[in-house]
């Protein structure tokens, strides 16, 4: 299902959360809504689920072409899904998928078997199959989470929309759960919209990437396009850490870590080419983070692949050459906001 | 009080307690005062209640609530049939009043907890204007003394009062008085015996001032929860395509019944244990009395044995309540840690 | 929220109320409510009885009289405010007055029954502990050094006010009558209704002696008769109680003989209580002939006898005569002659800002 928004705006009191945010997201696609705390990330989110509602005089909300602002979250066709995974303490795991089920109008609602099946069938979705009669409590962070989401897909709803889902885990629950949710939306494919903060976690999981920064969304684009070629210094500083080098022009120019080379002698290939000590060495696994001080004082961050690591030999103290391999200078100028 | 279920720290908190920086001694002191005052203000009071009500034995206790059946047989003189009729008397107005207590209380009970749940659900799950108003005004019952909340309805209520002219000619039937007179009279078999006229002074004002005075219990026990539930998951309920009633009794009900509970103990112990408010409203009829207002009535009647007889009934009360409130505390504590 | 919710549960319930009151025709029960003070719910808990036998016997009926007993002035407020009393049995004549005021009640009620509209009297008296210790017999004991006074607040207890015209007319003294007799009751009926002015208002030495006794020798003003009974008797309090006589009797009677003595002054106040009968509240619910009946009823040789057993004086001088022995003949003045009636006791003595405002300062 096509998602649309247009000209959104929301306060709260005098305070503007979103501004004029407009958002077009193709059927079946993997966004994610990616932004600093404070962006409006979640409240777009709440907006498209009905949870809030926009300010008046703002544009439609469309699913499929229709507009449904005026339509109530729970006719809405959404899958919700919070950070605190608001499961149903008092309700067994499969009290709680089974609940939008039973809550269907007399009609539409499928007799006990079918709930059981349909019930079962996402249980081995989510491959807690066998914690069917556990309550909340006796289940870990992520599989609460994962129960959390079953639930949401068990009404079948036409979009998916996860704030900040995997918010509250740790890292290699969230690394886990990622993957597997990418491969969830490989099996299902419905249109799916992903809040979080973690620019990873959206570069890594989305199709398109909408970052988002003060109440609009700065760049909406494909997670190697936000990456590669950020539309603005905002997109480009929130995306990762960056060192600033100034020119003799006197203009900034800003630099990836790994977009810096580190050199044992003078390299007359690179006459741009700087002095500085090695003040730290940081082991991250496959990636080595140094850290140097240029000459004139600044504070240079280095991210080097164990292999280069290695060939150079680095050690603390040392004085090496070291230049950028790619800047980015050329930022359209930021908005007065 | 109300605060007890909200005030529970989550199990982490306990360790930060800083470790006893008093003496032994201090220690030991301080103990000692707070038995001492305990043992002097409440357990002697309490034990005595007890001992009062069983000073002249089980049978004398009994005797208060069913008086000894004069043999048929036997020959009484005067003071002897005065003084069985009189035991008769006494026994049947104090049944009276165990009755209207339950009574009032019964019908105060539902309705505190329609209007505690509002109440609640009003001050904790919506932001608007005067909301704190509102929150004050939901304790207000708490600062105001009783007797001046009893002193506010017989104003409202009574003849002089600003609803007056229309709260003292107000007929309305005894609910307790509808009976079946069968179908000679008209086509609805059944009829109320006996009507009231007025509020004020009836026990339709025991039921308002007893509502008055227990008013902020459930909302109290309640709110606390309600604001710490949060919204998500009634939210989630909602985005499921639950109705709200059934998100209210699915969801949101089942998380906080035993703070309701909680609530409606502390309604039933005040409830029953009321004096004041009901005391200015019940007129001092006899047959308004709830078991304070008789306790009292004994009392000054010089029956010590019955007043302290019927004042166990409520002190016993009140101690079965306490355990309930404790097995409460202790079962949300448990939940809270699992 | 209050108002709105109160308002919301009195629509509710006046919809009950329209729907009852349509299937509400058979009452072969009529329900009485008699309002008074008290000391009277024992004499009233056996009158009552005696009434719905010869009630149901006369006509038929039951009768189910329902009692309210309080501190008189309170239970007349009660009244006014809207408790719906068939009959007032109170204390005192003002607070009949302030019903009458309200307009519940038709002027001239006084007339409408013998004897003021008072079917029994009583009289102040006293209640030592066994033995008389301080060796109280008469009013000027009560300023002996370390004597201590139990007694009710005037200003909310009838029974005190009766209290405090004893103190002041024995001090005053003020002419007597012997009311064992038909003649001497007549004397005193007439010269209460040609008294013209009345000496004891002005009499300074007096007002000076009470106010030292409430400022020097009472340690504590209960709210109402029993309660002033109760602090005495229970609370083992002061050394003399100034009260009703039936009060003390009723006293004597339940913590026993062994404890308490009771002295008769020398002289003291002939106490009137009136019964009226509710001209409103009976009018409107058709009861006017079962509450009139109910107060002529107190008139009859039974009931006369009943209040004598219970310590009343009875009015009628067969049955006073009868239990003379628990209730010596001794002079008694009267409030009409002495006082001129109970507004004018009312408005000098007991109103706000009143003798008794002026001379009385507990924190002393």
């Amino acid at each position: 299902m096509t998602i649309e928004v247009q000209n959104i705006n929301k306060s709260y009191g005098a305070v503007k959360v979103l501004s004029n945010v407009d958002l077009r997201i193709n059927s079946g696609e993997l966004v994610s809504l990616l932004g600093p705390s404070g962006s409006g990330k979640t409240t777009l989110l709440r907006v498209i689920a009905g949870i809030e509602q926009a300010d008046p005089g703002s544009g439609p909300i469309s699913f499929d072409g229709m507009d449904v602002s005026g339509v109530d979250l729970g006719r809405r066709g959404i899958g919700f899904v919070f950070q605190s995974y608001a499961l149903f303490k008092h309700l067994s795991v499969f009290e709680n998928v089974a609940f939008g089920l039973r809550a269907k109008p007399r009609r539409e609602r499928p007799n006990e078997q079918q709930i059981k099946e349909k019930v079962g069938s996402l249980l081995d979705l989510i491959q807690l199959g066998a914690f069917a009669g556990r309550y909340p409590s006796q289940l870990s962070g992520g599989q609460r989470q994962r129960v959390a989401l079953a639930r949401a897909l068990a009404v079948e709803p036409r979009v998916l929309l996860l704030d900040e889902p995997f918010g509250a885990l740790d890292a290699t629950v969230r690394r886990e759960l990622r993957s597997w949710l990418r491969h969830l939306h490989g099996t299902i494919h419905v249109t799916t919209i992903f809040v979080t903060h973690d620019q990873e976690e959206a570069l890594e999981v989305s199709d398109r990437v909408a970052v988002m920064g003060k109440g609009r969304i700065e760049q909406f684009a494909s997670p190697q396009e936000v990456y590669e070629k950020p539309a603005n210094e905002f997109v480009f500083k929130f995306l990762g850490n960056y060192n600033v080098f100034h020119g003799r022009s006197g203009a900034g120019a800003f630099v990836r870590p790994h977009d810096i080379a580190i050199f044992r002698t003078e390299d007359g290939e690179r006459p741009d080419a700087q002095r500085g000590v090695v003040w730290h060495i940081g082991f991250g696994g496959p990636v080595v983070k140094i850290e140097l001080q240029s000459d004139d004082r600044n504070r240079i961050d280095v991210e080097l692949t164990a292999q280069a690591y290695r060939d150079l030999n680095l050690k603390r103290g040392e004085k090496v050459w070291f230049a950028a391999r790619r800047a980015h200078s050329d930022f359209p100028p930021e908005y007065a906001i | 009080m109300a605060g007890v279920l909200a005030s529970k720290a989550p199990p982490g908190a306990i360790a930060a307690r800083p470790a006893a920086t008093e003496s032994a001694l201090g220690r030991r002191i301080l103990i000692g005062i707070t038995v001492a005052f305990l043992t002097l203000f409440i357990l002697i009071p309490l034990i005595n209640v007890f001992h009062q009500a069983f000073a002249k034995g089980l049978d004398g206790y009994l005797a208060v609530f069913f008086p000894p059946e004069p043999d048929p047989n036997a020959v009484l003189n005067y003071s002897q049939k005065r003084r069985l009729a009189e035991a008769a008397t006494q026994a049947t107005r104090t049944w009276h009043s165990i009755g209207l207590t339950v009574a009032v209380a019964s019908i105060v009970i539902p309705l505190n907890v329609i209007f505690g749940l509002a109440a609640a659900w009003a001050t904790t799950k919506f932001e608007f204007r005067g909301r704190t108003l509102l929150t004050v005004l939901i304790d207000l019952p708490f600062s105001v003394s009783p007797v001046v909340a009893g002193l506010v309805f017989v104003l409202l209520l009574g003849r002089n009062g600003i609803f007056g002219d229309w709260a003292t000619q107000l007929v309305w039937p005894d609910i307790f008085s509808l009976r079946w007179v069968g179908f000679g009279e008209s086509f609805w078999p059944l009829a109320f015996e006996r009507t009231h006229t007025g509020i004020i002074f009836t026990p339709l004002a025991i039921v308002i001032a007893t509502i008055f005075v227990t008013f902020p219990f459930v909302a109290r026990s309640l709110a606390p929860l309600m604001a710490n539930l949060g919204p998500d998951e009634e939210t989630a309920a909602l985005s499921l395509g639950a109705s709200g009633w059934r998100t209210f009794f699915k969801i949101t009900l089942p998380n906080v019944k035993w703070a309701l509970l909680y609530g409606v103990i502390l309604t039933l112990t005040r409830a029953f244990g009321e004096f004041g408010a009901v005391s200015v409203v019940s007129g001092h009829i006899d047959v308004n009395d709830t078991m304070p207002l008789r306790i009292e009535k004994l009392w000054n009647e010089y029956n010590n044995q019955a007043a302290f007889s019927v004042a166990s009934v409520l002190t016993f009360l009140a101690l079965v309540s306490l355990v309930a409130k404790i097995a409460i505390e202790w079962k949300t504590t448990n939940e809270a840690k699992r | 929220m209050l108002k709105r919710k109160f308002l919301a549960l009195g629509a509710a319930l006046g919809l009950v109320g329209l729907l009852g009151a349509g299937s509400t025709a058979m009452a072969a029960e009529v329900r009485l409510l008699n309002v008074s003070y008290d000391p009277t719910r024992e004499l009233y808990t056996q009158y009552n009885e005696l009434f719905s036998k010869t009630w149901k016997a006369k006509t038929g009926d039951t009768v189910k009289i329902e009692q309210s007993h309080g501190g008189s002035g309170k239970q007349a407020r009660s009244v006014i405010d809207g408790l719906n009393a068939d009959v007032v049995t109170l204390a005192l004549g003002w607070d009949i007055t302030a019903i009458e005021r309200a307009g519940l009640i038709n002027p001239g009620w006084e007339k409408k029954l013998p004897n003021n509209a008072s079917p029994y009297t009583s009289t102040i008296a006293f209640l030592v502990r066994k033995g008389n210790p301080k060796g109280i017999k008469d009013w000027k004991d009560l300023w002996k050094p370390g004597v201590q006074v139990i007694t009710a607040n005037p200003k909310t207890s009838g029974g005190a006010r009766w209290v405090y015209l004893a103190l002041w007319g024995a001090l005053a003294n003020a002419r007597t009558h012997d009311f064992s007799t038909a003649q001497g009751q007549a004397e005193a009926t007439a010269a209460g209704a040609a008294a013209k002015d009345f000496p004891v208002y002005q009499n300074a030495e007096v007002q000076a002696l009470i106010a030292d006794l409430f400022n020097n020798h009472v340690p504590v003003l209960d709210a109402g008769a029993r309660g002033s009974t109760v602090s005495f008797a229970q609370k083992q309090l002061g050394d003399v109680l100034l009260n009703w006589e039936n009060e003390l009797w009723l006293a004597r009677d339940e913590f026993g003989p062994e404890k308490f003595d009771i002295v008769y002054p020398s002289t003291s106040i002939l106490t009137e209580p009136p019964v009226a009968v509710v001209d409103k509240v009976v009018d409107r619910d058709g009861a006017r002939a079962v509450a009139e009946a109910y107060l002529q009823g107190l008139y009859t040789p039974e009931a006369q006898d009943l209040a004598g057993q219970l310590h009343y004086r009875p009015r009628n001088l067969d049955a006073l005569k009868k239990y003379s022995a628990d209730l010596p003949n001794i002079p008694f003045f009267t409030i009409d002659e002495t006082f001129g009636g109970w507004v004018k006791a009312q408005t000098t003595f007991f109103a706000d800002g009143g003798a008794f405002d002026q001379i009385y300062h507990p924190s002393k």
